[in-house]
């Protein structure tokens, strides 16, 4: 797949994956793994990227479990960015399937 | 692969990043790991599953803009440097360029003046009368010129080659590293 194509999707992944709720890089990258198959060390990248963009911040909670763990959550130009990147998805996705379906007809 | 394998891979490919960027990274993986290890898997288990280092580690670098590109000279060098460079020129370099022209102009005339002399030599017996020696010194002229001839193409694309590699240096030092 086209690499900056799949760029996008990712990050239209992380982001709406965040919009739920506050969570941490393996928590993220096992959802993502499971569901898509990608390798888990990918999410960490556009984590970063996302960060950069303004999209993303990030703070540090204690866990039960030993040292405390980096959350990662939306701000509210990320909020703005996945609701505008969905649509942009929904409209992608919805053209591709009446390419695909029909397309003697277009 | 173990766990220290993974990220002293990942450190090494990310090493053109600044310290405190690639620090922050790899606390990430070694979070990652931590977490990892907690829900009960092998760090052979997790770095399998994290993926290969090095597509990882491009995955960083490439995103970002590429460190300014190295070598590009100052006017000021620049001029410092086309000044040591008139000298040479000056000096050495044109003297002995002039000189390898002259000697190639005179090679040249050379070959012209052997043809010019086969020719007359060749059409000499209508005015002479027929002798053979004449016909064989004739064509044996031509034969002499012809060679030297092949030789002096020869000489003439080097010659060019090498006063148009002359020219690309005195660009380059002056402009200072260029890329190609």
């Amino acid at each position: 797949m086209n690499i900056q194509f799949k760029k996008g999707v990712l990050e239209l992944c992380v982001l709406s994956l965040l919009f739920e709720g506050d969570r941490y890089g393996y928590d993220l990258a096992s959802s993502l793994s499971e569901t898509i198959s990608i390798s888990d060390g990918t999410v960490y990248p556009i984590l970063r990227r996302l960060k950069e963009e303004g999209y993303v911040k990030t703070y540090l909670q204690e866990s039960t479990e030993g040292p405390p763990r980096k959350y990662y959550s939306l701000t509210e130009s990320g909020r703005k960015e996945k609701i505008q990147l969905h649509q942009e998805w929904d409209h992608f996705v919805c053209g591709v399937n009446k390419i695909i379906e029909g397309g003697a007809e277009l | 692969m173990k766990r220290n394998e993974f990220l002293n891979s990942l450190q090494q490919q990310l090493a053109d990043l600044p310290y405190d960027e690639r620090q922050d990274i790899l606390a990430d993986f070694e979070e990652h790991f931590r977490v990892g290890a907690n829900s009960g898997k092998s760090e052979e288990e997790i770095a399998e599953e994290l993926g290969d280092p090095a597509e990882l580690a491009k995955q960083y670098v490439d995103g970002r803009t590429p460190p300014k590109a190295e070598g590009g000279r100052s006017v000021a060098q620049g001029i410092l440097a086309g000044t040591g460079l008139l000298l040479f020129d000056l000096m050495i370099g044109i003297p002995i360029i002039s000189a390898i022209i002259a000697v190639w102009v005179s090679l040249w005339a050379a070959v012209i003046g052997i043809l010019a002399a086969a020719a007359v030599l060749f059409v000499a017996p209508l005015f002479a009368g027929m002798y053979f020696g004449l016909i064989f010194a004739s064509l044996s002229l031509l034969g002499l010129s012809g060679l030297m001839g092949i030789g002096m193409v020869y000489l003439t694309v080097y010659l060019f080659k090498g006063l148009k590699y002359y020219c690309v240096a005195h660009y380059r030092i002056i402009k200072g590293g260029i890329k190609r």
